[in-house]
């Protein structure tokens, strides 16, 4: 009874708002998830308020507390890296997943390459190798990249469901992953907006396609909840025999406790600005009511609520 | 101040940061996150583990730079419930977070202060830094303040070894300090080993007090950061019952009627219970392996995740006694 499964995120810290550690740390703990939490960065709050205040960590401070967790020797049951501010730190951090998964090959890792969205890239280009590098080393279980990302990764733009196939195909034999999630996607002229897992194991690869509403990116911190909500799940379901399809599972519940937390974000927004709450963002009067509601989502983590119904890909 | 369906209340909370365990800000957040309370977190420093392993690395943030999160902070003005302050690690640092709070205390914030001095007989910080706790106890701007027997008795000049002299020593607190409502977290008495003691005092009119107390079983070991458990958990609970009762208190209010001793009943039951909880899976470590289990044990790690269902549990456990 006293067991719980623990996890180490390293991601980016504010001090108001709900991003990085920040967004993942909570519902991770409403989920039974002992989480140990290396920030990377201490922000007064996100960047999209139009000022901040802060420090960044360098990478021998980021080895340094690691080295120290070692020394007290911890040993996790998960992984989870978001958004790191350059090179060298992202580089320390595939280290120390390396060295984590020598130690438990258990562990499951997952990593969200974000350096991102919509064709504008908000990381320094020399983070794009150093993902290719600790990809390929291997020991990486789950990816989450957008299409902008993963396009960055394969180096080929994904315009059709045959460049996507040819994406996942690399993905998973080349850059080593077995579980990948692409988690927004527009291919051609089709307007609407896709997610695609793809799973492969020693005999099968299964994919799924999703139609995901609108996913309002306006809001920050939301793939840093999505990955989050996925590691639990996939930490779940995998351990779970005669799950064949635990990825698109752990995807569709993941999603559907997004779907919430948006709604109710998305809600309380208007509330407090109006009904046209896009129009109105990138101050920080208006960005302060477009956080996260993640304490009043507290309840929703665990409902296992499947509100999709995904294609064969 | 009401909150309708759709808030939430919101406080900083300034103290450190550890990667691993709970203690400072990672032992107040989680529990008041699910008591529906947004927390910003400003850390104080960044610390693999708590100091009572034996072993730990990381950085501590420079006054300078506590500074700079402070004007991040102003610079999109947010506004805060409470604020709360713990461990703070060096004089300048202190004086630092002071002036936070002296800003924000000074536009109507509660501030919580747990004035960390030491423990089990221990100071472990600068005479400077008692100093400045003294002066700013006297400014007139903290609403809450929870020091532990050794911190009453430093900051009162009294020594605490039964009810006589524990009462002695809030009363000469709160001609001292004259703060609002004072909590002493946890007092041993000379001639009670079984129980802890745990008071409160709270300001009814200028110059009028009432202190209660409670009495609670003690569990043979030693918990990092079951203080700072408490004055999070506290900081909600004073808030929950002022908004409930604050309004209609009087002179004539019994003990068991103040939204202090309501606070305090709750927080010290469910503290009681992580702590059970905690000392359960350490003796459970001893007999798993057919060892004897020592006499006192130090447990360096809440089971605060396990514990998670007891923090909004409405729990008022204990009886409220008068001095």
């Amino acid at each position: 009874m006293f067991e719980v499964k623990r996890v180490l995120s390293i991601q980016s810290h504010v001090i108001h708002g709900y991003v990085g550690n920040r967004a993942a740390t909570f519902p991770l703990q409403c989920l039974g998830w002992d989480v140990d939490v290396i920030n990377t960065v201490n922000f007064s709050n996100h960047t999209g308020y139009g000022s901040v205040r802060g420090t960044k960590s360098t990478h021998e401070e980021i080895n340094e507390v690691h080295r120290g967790l070692s020394d007290i020797g911890v040993v996790y049951d998960a992984f989870l890296t978001g958004y790191i501010h350059g090179a060298e730190a992202l580089e320390a951090v595939g280290e120390i997943g390396r060295r984590m998964k020598a130690e438990n090959p258990q562990m499951l890792w997952l990593l969200d390459p974000v350096m991102g969205d919509e064709g504008e890239l908000y990381v320094s280009s020399s983070v794009i190798p150093s993902y290719r590098k600790i990809l390929m080393q291997g020991g990486v279980d789950i990816i989450t990249p957008n299409q902008f990302e993963a396009e960055l990764l394969v180096d080929f733009a994904i315009d059709s469901y045959d460049a996507l196939q040819r994406a996942l195909e690399e993905l998973h034999t080349k850059f080593r992953v077995d579980h990948v999630v692409i988690s927004s996607l527009k291919i051609g002229d089709d307007k609407s907006i896709k997610a695609v897992t793809s799973h492969r194991t020693r005999q099968h690869t299964r994919q799924y396609i999703f139609d995901i509403p609108f996913i309002e990116s306006y809001f920050t911190g939301v793939g840093d909840l999505f990955s989050a909500l996925l590691l639990d799940r996939v930490y779940e379901y995998s351990r779970l025999a005669h799950r064949d399809s635990y990825l698109q599972q752990s995807v569709n519940e993941s999603l559907s406790v997004m779907a919430h937390v948006l709604k109710v974000t998305s809600d309380a927004a208007s509330r407090e600005l109006g009904s046209n709450v896009v129009s109105k963002m990138g101050s920080a009067d208006t960005m302060k009511s477009c956080e996260l509601r993640l304490i009043q989502c507290r309840d929703s983590y665990s409902s296992r609520e499947q509100l999709f119904t995904p294609r064969k890909l | 101040m009401t909150k309708g369906p759709h808030s939430t209340n919101k406080l900083l909370s300034i103290q450190s940061h550890v990667i691993h365990g709970y203690v400072g800000n990672r032992a107040a957040t989680f529990p008041l996150q699910m008591r529906g309370w947004d927390v910003d977190c400003l850390n104080t420093v960044q610390f693999s583990n708590h100091p009572a392993y034996g072993s730990f690395k990381g950085t501590k943030f420079g006054p300078e730079t506590l500074k700079e999160f402070y004007r991040g902070l102003k610079d999109i003005g947010i506004n805060y419930d409470a604020v709360l302050t713990g461990y703070v690690p060096s004089d300048e640092a202190l004086s630092v977070v002071f002036d936070m709070c002296k800003d924000l205390a000074s536009h109507g914030v509660k501030w919580i202060l747990d004035p960390v001095l030491g423990d089990n007989g221990k100071i472990y910080v600068s005479q400077g830094n008692v100093d400045l706790y003294r002066h700013i106890l006297r400014c007139g701007l903290v609403s809450v303040v929870t020091p532990n027997q050794l911190e009453l008795e430093v900051l009162s000049g009294v020594k605490v070894t039964d009810l006589e002299s524990f009462k002695n020593a809030i009363d000469t607190f709160n001609e001292l300090y004259n703060v609002e409502n004072l909590i002493v977290t946890s007092v041993q008495l000379s001639n009670d080993s079984a129980s802890l003691y745990s008071a409160g005092s709270t300001r009814i009119l200028q110059g009028v007090f009432k202190s209660f107390y409670f009495k609670v079983q003690t569990i043979p070991a030693q918990f990092s950061g079951s203080g700072d458990l408490f004055s999070g958990l506290l900081t909600s609970a004073i808030y929950k019952y002022n908004e409930k009762y604050g309004s209609s208190v009087n002179i004539n209010t019994q003990l068991e009627n103040l939204p202090l001793a309501y606070a305090l009943n709750e927080v010290l039951s469910i503290v009681e219970k992580v702590l059970t909880l905690t000392y359960e899976h350490e003796l459970n470590k001893y007999t798993s392996r057919s060892q004897p289990v020592p006499s006192y044990l130090k447990i360096n790690d809440l089971k605060l995740i396990q514990a998670r269902h007891y923090y909004t549990q409405e729990l008022r456990n204990f009886t409220v006694h008068s001095f």
